[in-house]
């Protein structure tokens, strides 16, 4: 902060030099500098402690990487696009708004919506200032001086109301996770408590349309703030709470009378599927609303819960019979006690979400909400979920950031310990069993996965092996299970990319090589094919990630050392909406083209998907081999449809049947074998 | 007297050309006040422009900088779009000739899970960087993660060794 005392003076000469210094030097500290505010600074009842706050200006001065407001820009998710010497600092908030702050500027924007800091960022040597209280503002927290302290209340901040066809759809964003109790509700009217948030809406707002009015009431202290929120609707309305696609927002929907709020009602999914208020658990305080996936949201760690299955227990279902939430070390450690035998898949989401499924599991107590004192978990969730056919006990965490999460089956129990540090090798599923014959956890292993069904065997003739083969004719064909090994893939809903590749490809090659081709696999089990010599080879290149490229090159010189006529990669997609479903062929050469668009002809029309066409694209292995080469997306493990296909066997059998044809049809009639060197 | 009209003449002199400087820079994207920045819809090719208004700085890095920093926000979260992975920001931009080389932070990688999000979030970076009205003469991105360049992402295998045009997708 030294470099604050740029003073003016009268003289023709210094105005002088400031000019030049502003054209040159760039956008020095405001003239006028101040002493470090007598404040402290909290929020959510954490003091916050910055390296070098200055008064100034009716703000308070830091550095873009103070660590106190990079600590207090991580408890909110949000991110900062700074780099030296350039004059944008971009905020992206976690609900995806964006702020913008020029150097040299007063004004800023958030979401396009223009505002006035009380001083713009300025370049204090190598280093910028920003006004604190302008930042928190954006990002819906309000800067409220309590005596010695300055609390950083966080706010509901925005309020938006949009039609979607007959129903009218009301969404809050607040600066950090929407908690919520339902005050009161009947089918035109709810009321919600939100904990740990004040408020900046106006008190009544009337809206017209399907809504009649919000309307908003701030208690609690400065600390502990609480906001009630009551929504109205004409009489005959209902309602439906659906969750966002952040934990930031929450959004309910009204509808008049005979207007469906089903996911599929048209016009739009913008609020998927849900029981009617009526059937809706008893009020409770929940981490995330409890409601139904938006289309555009990550997978939803607690769904709709689903009447209790207690008192019925399925036929050999396991039994949660406690769940104990201890904060040990920074961290949290969940212990469920289990009573069975069970299997169980955990998922860590791209939100900082993380959760894990006991699958033909009872919940024996409540449903648990819980806030630990931790700086690694911002909240722990139980439920019961599932169908009473099969049931299943989920754990969901919302995470402060990439924390290590351990899973620890045993005899008798499930032990999920989050760390206070970072992951840097973030694992994104496994699974494993407790009870039984054994305890295991795996990552790389797939759970249950679709019946397998029996895949005709291989004529015995039929050259095909991993690795190269020498002398391999024009008749040959490779085809590359995506992923393997350590390298899972996507893994959604009880499948695992890796694994539904290897199927199909295992199928396929029966087909082919009973139409008379020679077929090579780029992997015929659950490995991760790499050569060592190219590792070796690539290692020493200078070129970038030499491990990662030494394995697709292996799966590339499969093909292009066997001369091979075709090459065919398959793999399984995943999107965050889980309403994106269907196959895609992705080419990269011209000369692919011919043959994707013969893939497509011959698969869709048996295996029954969506068609998405024929796509470019920049993948690994259809662009470093040197035949016409198509990497297939053959579903959508993200997609209920898609999903239920996938696990079906009969499907996968309809796939690899679709790709021969494509085949056949791309390659006409089979080449003569002329010779044993044919090429 | 005389040595104070002097200074006054200076003076005078420094702001104009100080205020041509700024026009200069001001015209060296299109002289709007807004640049185009793309996302790609839920089907994974389509791209949709939506405009966003520009700050004062208007020379390229700064340009290139804040019109990647949007992109890789998205639009308003109401939209369904597919987005870079919560938390990926910018690190670094420069400039070399046609290409514009952006460094962004490890949080990219979280988007490997599949083929669609890889190059649906690629594209819209990359047709928000080389818009001919935003940044003109700009045809290819090179990617940086972490400051390092990169062959792959883990999921897709999409790949990023290369620069990154149109053309690719």
């Amino acid at each position: 902060m030294n470099h604050f005392r740029a003073r003016l003076s009268k003289g023709g000469a210094t105005v002088l030099l400031a000019i030049f210094a502003l054209s040159t030097a760039g956008f020095p500290a405001p003239a006028r500098a101040q002493n470090a505010p007598a404040t402290t600074f909290w929020f959510a009842g954490t003091r916050l402690i910055f390296d070098a706050p200055v008064a100034l200006e009716g703000d308070v001065a830091v550095s873009i990487h103070d660590g106190g407001l990079q600590r207090l820009l991580a408890r909110v998710g949000a991110s900062v696009s700074y780099q030296p010497q350039q004059r944008y600092i971009v905020i992206t908030s976690a609900d995806r708004r964006i702020i913008s702050f020029t150097i040299g500027d007063n004004r800023y924007s958030v979401g396009g919506v223009v505002s006035n800091a009380m001083f713009a960022p300025f370049f204090d040597g190598t280093d910028v200032i920003v006004p604190l209280y302008a930042v928190a503002r954006a990002l819906y927290l309000e800067p409220v001086v309590a005596g010695p302290e300055t609390v950083f209340e966080p706010q509901i901040g925005a309020l938006d109301v949009r039609p979607d066809g007959r129903r009218t759809i009301v969404t809050l964003h607040g600066a950090t996770a929407l908690r919520y109790v339902k005050a009161s509700e009947t089918p035109e009217r709810l009321a919600l408590t939100f904990s740990g948030t004040g408020s900046a809406l106006a008190p009544n707002r009337r809206i017209g349309g399907g809504i009649d009015q919000v309307s908003v009431a701030v208690s609690g202290g400065v600390k502990n703030p609480s906001a009630t929120v009551t929504i109205s609707a004409p009489k005959g309305a209902r309602h439906l709470i659906a969750i966002s696609a952040s934990p930031y927002e929450f959004s309910v929907a009204f509808a008049p009378p005979g207007v469906a709020l089903d996911p599929n009602a048209p016009p739009s999914a913008a609020v998927a599927a849900a029981p009617p208020v009526a059937v809706e658990p008893p009020a409770r305080a929940a981490a995330a609303p409890v409601a139904p996936i938006a289309p555009s949201a990550a997978p939803n760690p607690v769904p709709n819960p689903v009447p209790q299955a207690r008192g019925t227990p399925q036929s050999g279902a396991a039994s949660v019979t406690d769940v104990a939430v201890e904060t040990q070390g920074g961290g949290v450690s969940v212990r469920l006690s289990i009573d069975g035998t069970a299997t169980y898949a955990w998922h860590r989401l791209r939100d900082d979400r993380w959760y894990i499924d006991v699958a033909n599991a009872t919940l024996d107590g409540d449903a648990r909400d819980e806030r630990p004192n931790s700086p690694a978990v911002q909240s722990v969730r139980v439920r019961q979920i599932g169908t009473p056919d099969a049931p299943i006990v989920r754990v969901a965490f919302t995470l402060s950031g990439e924390r290590r999460v351990d899973v620890t089956p045993a005899d008798g129990s499930l032990t999920v310990a989050v760390t206070d540090g970072p992951d840097i090798n973030l694992a994104r599923s496994g699974n494993g069993q407790i009870g039984g014959a054994t305890v295991a956890e795996s990552s790389a292993q797939s759970p249950a996965g679709p019946p397998a069904e029996p895949i005709a065997p291989v004529p015995e003739n039929t050259p095909w092996k991993f690795g190269l083969e020498n002398g391999a004719s024009s008749r040959t064909i490779v085809i590359d299970p995506g992923h393997g090994g350590a390298d899972a893939g996507t893994a959604h809903n009880g499948l695992v990319e890796k694994d539904l590749t290897l199927d199909i490809a295992l199928r396929l090659r029966t087909l082919l090589a009973q139409a008379g081709w020679n077929v090579l696999l780029t992997r015929d089990s659950d490995i991760d094919p790499v050569t060592p010599d190219l590792l070796t080879a690539f290692s020493g290149d200078g070129r970038p990630n030499a491990s990662d490229r030494a394995y697709l090159q292996t799966r590339c010189d499969v093909a292009n050392a066997s001369n091979a006529r075709m090459f065919i990669s398959i793999h399984v997609n995943y999107a965050d909406a889980p309403s994106v479903h269907g196959t895609t062929f992705y080419y990269s050469k011209q000369q692919d083209v011919p043959f994707a668009q013969a893939l497509e002809r011959g698969m869709i029309p048996l295996a029954g998907t969506q068609d998405d066409g024929v796509v470019k694209s920049n993948f690994y292995v259809i662009k470093h081999t040197s035949m016409p080469a198509v990497l297939i997306e053959t579903g959508f493990i993200s997609n209920p449809g898609d999903v239920r296909l996938l696990a079906d066997p009969t499907f996968l059998q309809n796939v690899a049947a679709g790709i021969a044809a494509g085949v056949k049809s791309y390659a006409g009639a089979l080449p003569a074998q002329s010779s044993k060197n044919d090429q | 007297m005389r040595s104070q009209r002097l200074i006054a003449l200076i003076i005078a002199l420094a702001v104009v050309s100080f205020g041509a400087w700024w026009f200069i820079k001001g015209r060296q994207h299109g002289g709007g006040d807004s640049i185009i920045v793309y996302y790609t819809k839920i089907d994974g090719t389509t791209e949709v422009p939506w405009r966003v208004s520009l700050g004062p700085a208007r020379d390229p890095k700064s340009i290139a900088f804040y019109a990647a920093a949007q992109a890789l926000a998205g639009p308003s979260s109401e939209i369904e779009a597919i987005r870079f992975p919560a938390g990926t920001h910018v690190r670094a931009i420069a400039i070399d000739g046609p290409t514009v080389d952006v460094d962004l932070s490890s949080e990219v990688a979280k988007s490997a899970e599949g083929g669609l999000s890889e190059t649906a979030e690629f594209k819209s970076l990359v047709w928000t960087l080389t818009d001919p009205k935003t940044l003109p003469g700009i045809a290819a991105v090179r990617i940086r993660v972490d400051g390092t360049r990169v062959a792959t992402l883990p999921g897709g295998h999409f790949e990023l060794d290369e620069p990154l045009s149109r053309s690719t997708f």
